[in-house]
């Protein structure tokens, strides 16, 4: 204080602005405090606030109650068949003049309350155009469209329309709700209580309308992009599903591609999936049933079965698995999947998950039940077996022998893709008296100058291929060619030629690979790959005993494991009546039976002798 | 107290379920046993062991046909309360014992085969907690993997006795008789024992449906089990004679090194690793989960999983107590004493009580 | 509860990775033992155990450097009272760890063999490293000789030599296999003796020295390991068999004898023989012969006397008529077929004689007279192997020449 305003001080701050380093001045960083919002509500202003709605609330109260004494005298007065006395009219044109004072305080009430959703829609517009914009946090979220406009009816009626720009489709919401509405040329009077019946039997021309009465059903409504015809004096409003957002094309599958058979996927927009189903499976059994899931982003999910073939008791698991699900958001069906589904800590996946509508349909003609989501392109089928998932819809398009050839060589993939590794180092580790003399010789020269044991190799291989997997997953298309070319042949030659693994490991490594993406089931082969990880670490331990013991652990677990009440391994184990599917397929005319673990209500497909023409003679010859 | 009802299970599961208890010391050096008592009429002896247990399973069946419900409440019916619970605690201790016997057995096997030089109490450990992991997944898990495996343990053991092809001669089969009438008889007669665990389809008896499935099951099982017996006794013989026979340890082992095709197809003991283990692993768990469940009943508890860990770590214990080879052969010779007890006596008692008591059910002491 | 989950893991893993390697070698840190030697040593009592170790390569020398072919493999020998202390000595001596999961032969020196193999054979079916189907040879000489001049004509590794060498006596039956299961059985079997192949180092100055078992009309002499009149290639020799009684070696088979020893056993595929042309005892006859079927043995006991009537059939081709007698013609093949039966009959006869002279029973006849006894006790006391030397043996043998190669008839040569 005493140096404050003197020379010299003042010549040493002025050297030291000089010659400090000034740290530029930024604002502090922003750290996200921690939440007490619930200590903190209840305790600022809490009488102040209080003292006044309970003002405002009495207010509102001896109005009401003065209304409701005039009304009462009104009615009296008309039974009686008595003139109305300037009296009553006076009363009523005071109870105006306070209404409209009230009405600020009517609206402000809004400000301090939690509005429920299960509040009714109001008579006044302005009423619910304030309750809309509390709702949706207006005007600072951007999207809703409120537009007034005024029915030409005798008197007119004020009208409201909302809906979320973007959801809805614009054209469709001007020929449907507004050019009847504005143009509408009725002689009755609006203000007969069935107006709104009326305005929706006569003057909108759209396939799916409803009245809503409560504010949940009328967000639904708008977060789904229909949009709302609210009318002044009026405590319904109209719901006009007028949904329109842009979406993607039915296009090709991308994961399931077959060369011959349909080539048409699920997209995103619900009502496009399910079409494609019924377009298949044109049955008016065909159920499609509706749940909406989430509470704060309500998405429909829909379960479809053929009713007259599925188990209902399987039919009302299912359901019950869906309604009792209590959660914020569920976007995808995969989601829905692990939240309904029996072992979801297991990496064996308990239902089909599929984007070919081919695939549903064959599936729901054994009696399955298929479980589409909103928004997401992949369909659930449960329940399914292990053996199921090793089926590809190509199966059916080729000629059985060659088809059985093919699924008998998936089967020896899968087992390949699950075991090559463990068996292949513990035969050249543990037991090398299996492998002819000049191999384990030729092995031996292979691994002259390896530093790491046969597992780390192993290990070290298999990690490389996995991140080689994942990193194309995400490489941008033009890189794709470049990195398989550095990443394949560059990195696996100079790997061997580095001597850091052997070249018969990286052969072993490779058939593994290979194999693993012959699994038609993205996520059983990821399965399968976890397996091979714990397999392979038991075979460095134990060998050959390590492997038997792993491999009897994983089938007992998968022998114990339930797919929506059916045994996971049906029908091998436990023994099924199978109709010829299992790994050998057999022919269309002689696949008569339903799997019997589906419990079907119906279990004959087509009688024994399907083909009529084998028993008539041919049309011309002799014999008839 | 709420009865535990064992699941549903098929005829395919009640055979693989027999055939795995009855069959896995074929593995083993049972038949070197036989070998030294009855010589070349070995064969002989295993078919008559499989016969007597095979009757004997039917009288049990007969009496549950006339009297119902499970072999248990069968027990309960016919010789009292008291009576029966010492025969269920006979069961699950013989049931228990021959668990920690085989256990044994199949690391020693391990030991001298397939693992030489690793750790004698890691490999039993690993054994004992697969065993354990097998039979805490309850009975359905382990018929199902049985159903599962069971093609692949027939096929590989017919192959290896098709490959010795070579080595066959005939003329080792003879003198038929072998050692003599009397051991025949003697080794017959009391090696049905070995088949003392088929009766876990009449003691499990609410899974199937009624008594012609449980026939079924017996005689496809137990024939089942009796065919691949007679098959490895009837090649172990061809292709060593009994005088190398009763040297081996491991018959099953020693075959199928032997297998010589050519000089490619040589040495492929390796890969039949696979196969005896998961078979031994599923046989010791489903004698261990008899022997929990009986001692679920003796003790009269509710729930059955938290004694099977118990009774695990009791079976890995046992396992450990003899102290060389020799001991665990006299222990099991023993262990055959018991059992023959347990499938002669036992049935032969409820049947003589059954024609004591006539056909009056009203009378018994429930 | 995580905790304790998060513990048992950890104790699992540790415990399962802290116990060692329980057994497991990585591939190249092991080495391949792919035959082993026994001579007797100087000193009483002890044996002289040669390792024929394989050199690990490919089987072809990539790296073959400066003209010289690369060494197969390196022979090393150690003095011991036993098979397994050699065994443990040999640590000491090769930095990697020895193996025998890929031994292919056990040879035996003749003179540890005339002396008795019990010590050595009698327990080697117990340690779990022998296998049934390694072979037995004996070698006249020393096997730590043998193995150093065991160098493979053709450069492929000792392994795939030994190999196929035990693979191919198929082809001419001039020498026989002899797993050590086989081997063992024949020790260890009342109904029958053991017999091993012969081998013997070659000279290759060719010198040869036949044995003297011809008989008059087989027009080929007979040779035993060793002594075949040849020059070039590998010095080491696969010709004939050694045969034993009990455990000591007390003969030795000419590779005729041993061919004859197949015919008995059911196991001569094919062969060629030579006999005396009938019509022009200047000249032989060659013919390509195979048994048509097993050998039909049918035997009965009279007075205690075993009998033996052995039924022969063979079938083939003439390969060779150099005589251009039409031999292809009805009357005269029966002429040759009586030809050849006969020679190979005085064979057989002369090899059962020697066989019998010394008591040892390889043909295992013993097996065809069990039917005759009910019970184990009877058959012992039977004796079979003792009582050998007094069977009366009688051979039958029937030659069906089918086929006569590719010519129809032999023109004569003009101009001559």
């Amino acid at each position: 204080m005493i140096l404050d305003n003197k020379l010299i001080t003042k010549i040493i701050s002025f050297f030291k602005k000089l010659i400090l380093y000034q740290e530029p001045a930024l604002p502090d960083r922003f750290v996200l405090q921690e939440n007490d919002c619930d200590a903190k509500a209840l305790d600022s202003g809490f009488p102040q606030q209080i003292t006044q709605t309970l003002e405002e609330l009495n207010t509102l109260l001896r109005y009401a109650y003065r209304l409701e004494h005039h009304l009462e005298t009104v009615v009296a007065t008309l039974r009686q068949g008595k003139r109305v006395d300037p009296q009553i009219i006076q009363e009523y044109q005071s109870l105006q003049k306070q209404q409209r004072e009230n009405e600020p305080l009517q609206l402000g009430y809004y400000d301090n309350s939690h509005i429920s959703k299960d509040y009714p829609v109001s008579a006044s517009l302005k009423e619910n155009a304030i309750v809309l914009s509390k709702l949706y946090h207006l005007p600072q979220n951007t999207g809703i469209v409120m537009r007034p406009f005024t029915i030409p009816e005798t008197p007119s009626l004020k009208a409201m329309l909302v809906y979320m720009e973007g959801l809805s489709d614009k054209k469709y919401i001007t020929t449907v709700v507004l050019k009847p509405l504005m143009t509408i040329q009725s002689q009755k009077s609006t203000s007969s209580d069935d107006a709104i019946e009326r305005i929706m039997k006569e003057n909108i021309p759209n396939g799916k309308t409803k009245k809503t009465s409560n504010f949940r059903d009328i967000q639904q409504g708008i977060n789904s992009g229909s949009v709302i015809l609210f009318l002044e004096g009026f405590t319904e409003a109209i719901q006009v599903d007028t949904k329109g957002w842009e979406h993607r094309n039915v296009d090709r599958p991308v994961f399931e591609q077959t060369v011959r058979g349909p080539q048409v996927a699920f997209g995103e927009v619900l009502a496009v999936n399910t079409s494609l189903i019924r377009s298949l499976c044109r049955s008016s059994d065909l159920m499609s049933e509706e749940f909406l899931l989430g509470s704060r982003s309500q998405l429909t999910a829909v379960v479809m079965y053929i009713e007259s073939i599925a188990n209902p008791s399987l039919v009302a698991e299912v359901k019950r698995r869906i309604k009792s699900i209590q959660t914020d958001f569920l976007v995808d069906s995969d989601v829905l999947q692990q939240m309904i589904g029996d072992h979801p800590n297991s990496p064996f996946p308990t239902t089909a998950s599929t984007e070919r509508p081919d695939h549903v349909a064959s599936n729901l003609s054994e009696g399955r039940i298929a479980i589409l989501m909103d928004g997401s392109p992949f369909v659930l089928v449960a329940p399914i077996t292990f053996f199921s998932l090793m089926h590809s819809p190509e199966d059916y398009s080729m000629q059985t022998p060659y088809s059985s050839f093919i699924r008998v060589l998936r089967w020896i993939c899968i087992i390949i893709a699950l075991m090559l590794p463990a068996v292949f180092l513990s035969i050249s580790t543990f037991h090398q008296e299996a492998i002819p003399t000049d191999l384990a010789l030729a092995i031996s020269v292979a691994r002259d100058q390896v530093p790491f044991p046969t597992f780390i190799e192993i290990l070290l291989l298999d990690m490389a291929f996995e991140l080689l997997r994942e990193a194309g997953l995400r490489i941008p298309g033009i890189l794709g060619p470049t990195i398989g070319i550095v990443g394949g042949i560059i990195l696996g030659q100079a790997i061997v030629a580095a001597k850091i693994v052997s070249p018969i490991v990286i052969i072993v490594i490779a058939t593994t690979g290979l194999t693993s993406f012959v699994i038609p089931d993205y996520r059983l082969s990821a399965a399968i790959r976890l397996m091979r990880f714990l397999l392979t670490t038991l075979a460095a331990i134990l060998g050959l005993v390590g492997v038997s013991v792993g491999l009897l652990i994983l089938l007992l677990v998968l022998c114990n494991m339930k797919s929506y009440g059916i045994p996971y391994m049906a029908p091998l184990a436990p023994k099924t009546i199978t109709g010829l599917d299992v790994v050998i397929g057999g022919p269309a005319y002689r696949q008569e039976r339903r799997p019997d673990v589906l419990q079907a209500k119906d279990v004959t497909r087509q009688p024994h002798i399907s083909r009529g023409w084998i028993e008539e003679p041919p049309e011309g010859s002799d014999q008839s | 107290m709420k009865h535990y009802h064992p699941p549903n299970m098929g005829i395919m599961s009640g055979v693989s379920l027999v055939f795995i208890g009855t069959a896995p010391r074929v593995f083993l050096h049972q038949s070197t046993e036989q070998l030294s008592i009855n010589g070349e009429a070995a064969w002989l002896g295993v078919l008559m062991n499989s016969l007597c247990s095979l009757i004997m399973m039917l009288i049990v069946l007969f009496l549950i046909n006339k009297l119902g419900g499970d072999f248990l409440s069968v027990c309960n019916k016919l010789v009292g309360k008291r009576v029966s619970w010492i025969i269920q605690l006979f069961y699950s201790l013989i049931f228990l014992i021959s668990a920690a016997l085989l256990l044994r057995d199949y690391v020693e096997s391990t030991k001298l085969s397939a693992l030489h030089d690793a750790n004698y109490q890691l490999i039993t450990l690993v054994y004992g907690f697969t065993v354990m992991i097998a039979a805490y997944l309850r009975i359905e898990a382990i018929a199902r993997a049985g159903c599962f495996v069971l093609p692949f343990i027939l096929v590989g053991s017919i192959l290896v006795t098709i490959l010795l092809y070579p080595f066959y001669q005939i003329y080792q089969l003879l003198p038929l008789l072998g050692n003599g009438f009397k051991p025949l008889l003697i080794s017959g007669f009391r090696g049905a024992g070995y088949n003392l665990l088929a009766l876990l389809i009449v003691i499990l008896a609410p899974s199937y449906q009624n008594v012609r499935t449980m026939k079924v099951c017996f005689l496809w099982g137990l024939g089942g089990s009796a065919a691949l017996k007679l098959l490895y006794m009837l090649v172990f013989l061809l292709t060593f004679g009994v005088e190398v026979g009763m040297e081996k340890i491991l018959p099953f082992f020693e075959m199928a090194r032997l297998v010589f095709v050519n000089h490619y197809l040589q040495r492929i003991e390796a890969p039949f690793i696979i196969i005896w283990v998961m078979f031994g692993m599923l046989a010791i768990a489903l004698s261990l989960y008899i022997a929990v469940y009986l001692a679920r009943h003796i003790l009269n508890l509710t729930i059955l999983r938290p004694l099977i860990p118990l009774l695990s770590v009791l079976t890995i214990a046992i396992s450990m107590l003899p102290e060389n080879f020799d001991q665990v052969t006299k222990y099991e010779g023993l262990l055959l004493n018991a059992e023959a007890i347990g499938i002669y006596l036992i049935p032969l008692m409820l049947l003589v009580a059954y024609f004591i008591k006539g056909k009056d059910e009203k009378c018994s002491s429930e | 509860m995580l905790i304790r989950i998060g513990l048992v893991v950890i104790l699992v893993i540790c415990n399962a990775f802290s116990l060692g390697c329980n057994g497991s070698h990585e591939p190249d840190s092991l080495v391949y033992i792919v035959a082993i030697g026994f001579d007797k040593a100087k000193e009483p009592g002890k044996i002289e155990v040669s390792f024929q170790i394989a050199v690990p390569r490919t089987g072809s020398s990539s790296e073959g450097g400066g003209g010289e072919t690369k060494k197969n493999a390196i022979v090393i020998t150690i003095e011991a009272v036993t098979l397994a202390e050699a065994y443990n000595l040999l640590d000491s001596a090769i930095s990697y760890t020895p193996t025998l999961s890929h031994t292919k032969i056990l040879v035996f020196s003749e003179e540890l063999a005339r002396e008795g193999l019990q010590d050595v054979m009698g327990p080697i079916m117990r340690f779990r490293q022998y296998r049934g189907s390694m072979h037995v040879a004996i070698v006249k000489g020393t096997a730590a000789d043998f193995f150093k001049n065991n160098q493979p004509a053709f450069d492929i590794t000792l392994s795939k030599y030994y190999e196929t060498m035990l693979e191919s006596y198929q082809e001419s039956a001039y020498y026989l296999d002899s797993s050590l299961h086989t081997f063992y059985m024949g020790l260890k079997s009342p109904s029958g003796q053991a017999y091993a192949t012969l081998v013997a180092v070659n000279p290759t100055t060719g010198n040869g020295a036949p044995a003297d078992s011809k008989v008059p009309e087989g027009k080929a002499e007979t040779y035993i390991a060793g002594d075949m009149p040849r020059q070039g290639g590998n010095k080491a020799e696969f010709m004939g068999t050694a045969i034993f009684r009990g455990d000591k070696m007390v003969g030795v088979l000419d590779n005729d004898e041993t061919r004859m020893l197949s015919m008995l056993l059911g196991a001569f595929d094919k062969g060629f023989v030579s006999v005396v042309d009938p019509l022009e005892p200047k000249r032989s006859v060659n013919a390509f012969l195979g048994l048509e079927q097993g050998p039909s043995i049918k035997t009965h006991i009279g007075n205690g006397i075993p009998y033996i009537q052995v039924q022969i059939k063979l079938e083939g081709e003439i390969t060779a008529i150099p005589s251009g007698i039409q031999y292809e013609r009805e009357e005269y093949l029966s002429l040759l077929e009586e030809q050849f039966s006969q020679v190979i009959t005085e064979r057989l006869e002369k090899m059962l004689q020697h066989t019998q002279a010394v008591g040892s029973d390889v043909v295992s006849f013993g097996f065809y007279f069990r039917p005759y006894f009910l019970t184990r006790l009877e058959f012992n006391e039977f004796n079979w192997n003792d009582r050998y030397s007094e069977a009366q043996i009688e051979v039958h043998v029937k030659t069906n020449l089918r086929r006569y190669g590719l010519m129809m008839k032999t023109s004569p040569i003009q101009g001559k």
